[in-house]
């Protein structure tokens, strides 16, 4: 079965800098796959020329088995690739309720989006009427995962998830992860602590300098990580 | 409740019905609007110094002047001290340096700019001055003033010939959809003038002229809250003396007083305003005291010339052919308190008729033909229209109709722009079965599919 996301030597970079140096990374359908590496490796890069947000300047990038160089972000999206940016991006001013309201200018149907966010998030449904910019950092992700869920994604790309979160947060977020990848739901995540992203990942690849070293499972990657992120000693 | 909603519903839709719409005015189609004042304007008619202008030299205290025309362009000054025009605007040309511009003025203009400008002199003393395509408007307010400080060699008065405090002009020009008018008023708090000999205190000239295209119509009125003329103080406007019981007829000044100061070159005109309509247009000036010295009388009376002669035989001759012109200068100077003058005109808006037919070709035969209307072979434009009377040909306007390029070129035209938007539609469908690999060396076809088909 073909990969449902696949980057075959993909190189992208900003303007003159190239980030990204012949990239090969291939999500299989209904897996969960942790993208690691250290700071400034080229992830998030990755997830906007994935995305669509960057285009590649060499290189390949497949889609459900099509060509999609070239793509914008809002077909891509419309196709059913969806991005949780890093940050979360929620809308601080508005309330949880209103926040996943703006999901229904997608087509989906408020009460549906209701349903599934707070299905999915117990809390948020307590939390209905607080202003986003007032929960926590985990209801915030929580949010976010929520809105990006309200439009039916078949391949999830998630930056950071773990970012600034307690532990016990962090393995909240991942078990829906890995509730979603259940569901057949595709998702790439990009993380810098490995512990919790291997935890749920079916594949893990990791991103060093812009190129992909090392990709298997995540038993494996986990025994390499140290010696990928700082170097093999010989 | 219901009841009551229903009662302000009705009331207030009552009300809304009872306001009278506003009359729908003609616009205008072209006018002229011109508004200037100055509570203090001193002339001197000399024709003996070269300038170029009538009179030769003046001087208008707080002075503002506002015009309008269609197009629309406009023009504003305001000055504290403006030296009129010839000086003004021609000072350059005056002292032959490009560079020279009178200082103490501010102006504004339209469409040339600035719309707006604005110069404070001193705390409450400014001039501003403003230009747009409605409206023009210059307005210069002083607070304190007194000039010259010079003496006047061979005049018996004081130095200080105007002394006025809190004094202030404003001229506005302004058109709108149904009328154009034009509104000025000088005002001044006190007047000293020929060193106390007259003293006027709430100085007030203004003016309104109104033209609507119709008809114009003038307005103005000059009002002193009290007057003082060689001690002796009276309040009075144009019409006369206002006074508790009402305003009577002004008195007239004394035969004898007027001959004498006529003997002296001195002359007092009382306030007038002169209002004149003609037509569309108005026009009305506002002049308050009028005082005319004509120091050629003074000088004549004062019987200068018998003492100056004798001095002037001992100089030599070059040097009194060159002094003679500048001992005989006998200037006019005449003080105007108050002053202020609309004027205004406009004509309506006048419905553009139909261009006349153009006329058929020679050889149309529609009109020569009498009822065979159509039945000629005439060339673009001479056909006449089925349900057109014969002889109303109508005119052909280029962009009335969709561009007729007949035979091979227009026809090559609408194919190569049929194929070009084919070619763009298809390329990136077909360029997989053009270049094999559509657009992907991997042979993966291009396009975004639904991934939630699964």
């Amino acid at each position: 079965m073909k990969p449902i996301l696949e980057l075959v030597g993909v190189t992208a970079g900003y303007g003159r800098i190239e980030v990204l140096h012949g990239v090969d990374l291939a999500l299989p359908r209904g897996a969960v796959m942790a993208l690691l590496g250290p700071n400034g490796a080229g992830k998030s890069t990755l997830l906007k020329v994935a995305s669509g947000q960057i285009r590649a300047t060499a290189g390949h990038v497949h889609v459900g088995g099509a060509h999609v160089n070239g793509a914008s972000p809002d077909a891509l999206a419309r196709a059913g690739l969806c991005t949780i940016p890093e940050g979360r991006s929620v809308f601080p001013n508005l309330t949880v309720r209103d926040n996943l309201r703006l999901s229904t200018y997608a087509g989906a149907r408020a009460a549906d989006v209701y349903g599934t966010a707070f299905d999915r998030f117990p809390r948020l449904a307590e939390r209905a009427n607080q202003l986003a910019g007032s929960l926590s950092g985990g209801e915030q992700q929580m949010l976010a995962m929520a809105r990006a869920l309200a439009t039916n994604p078949a391949v999830l790309l998630v930056d950071e998830l773990s970012m600034g979160l307690a532990p016990l947060v962090v393995r909240e977020l991942y078990e829906v992860v890995a509730g979603l990848a259940a569901d057949g739901v595709s998702v790439l995540v990009v993380e810098q602590f490995a512990d919790a992203a291997l935890a749920v990942a079916d594949r893990a690849a990791v991103l060093v300098h812009g190129r992909v070293v090392a990709t298997g499972g995540p038993d494996e990657i986990a025994d390499e990580l140290a010696n990928l992120y700082l170097g093999s000693v010989t | 409740m219901k009841t009551s909603r229903t009662l302000m519903t009705v009331f207030v839709g009552g009300a809304l019905l009872a306001i009278p719409g506003r009359a729908e005015a003609a616009d205008l189609a072209g006018f002229t609007l011109s508004a200037d004042a100055a509570p203090v304007a001193v002339q001197i008619f000399e024709p003996t110094i070269p300038i170029p202008a009538e009179p030769q030299l003046e001087l208008n205290l707080s002075y503002s002047r506002a015009k309008l025309s269609s197009g629309p362009t406009g023009r504003a000054v305001s000055s504290l001290m403006w030296p009129g025009d010839a000086v003004g605007y021609g000072l350059p040309e005056l002292l032959q340096n490009p560079d020279a511009t009178y200082p103490v003025k501010v102006d504004a203009a339209h469409p040339g700019g600035p719309a707006d400008a604005k110069q404070e002199v001193a705390p409450g003393a400014a001039m501003t001055s403003h230009a747009d395509g409605g409206s023009v408007e210059a307005a210069a307010h002083g607070a304190k003033h007194s000039s010259p400080a010079l003496p006047l060699p061979g005049l018996p008065i004081s130095p200080v010939l105007v002394a006025l405090e809190g004094f202030s002009s404003h001229s506005k020009t302004a058109v709108g959809g149904d009328k154009a008018t034009a509104v000025s008023y000088a005002t001044a708090g006190s007047i000293s003038l020929l060193g106390g000999l007259v003293k006027v205190d709430g100085l007030r000239a203004e003016t309104e002229a109104v033209s609507d295209g119709a008809r114009g119509t003038a307005t103005g009125t000059v009002v002193w809250k009290s007057l003082t003329l060689v001690g002796q103080k009276v309040a009075l406007n144009q019409d006369g003396v206002a006074g508790p019981t009402g305003v009577t007829k002004l008195p007239a000044l004394p035969a004898e007083l007027t001959t004498r100061l006529k003997d002296l070159g001195l002359s007092v005109d009382l306030p007038a305003v002169q209002r004149k309509v003609n037509g569309t247009a108005a026009t009305v000036t506002g002049r308050g005291l009028t005082v005319t010295l004509d120091t050629g009388a003074l000088l004549k009376r004062l019987g200068l010339a018998s003492l100056l002669d004798p001095v002037l035989a001992l100089l030599p001759a070059d040097l009194r052919t060159q002094l003679v012109p500048w001992l005989n200068l006998s200037p006019r100077l005449v003080f105007v308190l108050g002053t202020a003058t609309g004027q205004a005109t406009a004509s309506p808006a006048v419905a553009a008729e139909a261009p006349p037919p153009a006329a058929g070709p020679a050889g149309g035969g529609s009109q020569a033909g009498g009822g065979d209307a159509g039945a000629g072979v005439g060339g673009t434009g001479g056909e006449v229209p089925p349900e057109s009377a014969p002889g109303e040909a109508t005119t052909p306007v280029a962009s009335n109709e969709w561009p007729v390029f007949p035979g091979v070129p227009w026809y090559a035209f609408v194919i190569g722009l049929a194929v070009a938007a084919a070619v763009s539609y298809g390329l990136r469908r077909y360029v997989a079965l053009m270049f094999g690999g559509g657009g992907c060396d991997l042979g993966v076809p291009n396009g975004v599919p639904n991934l939630r088909e699964r």
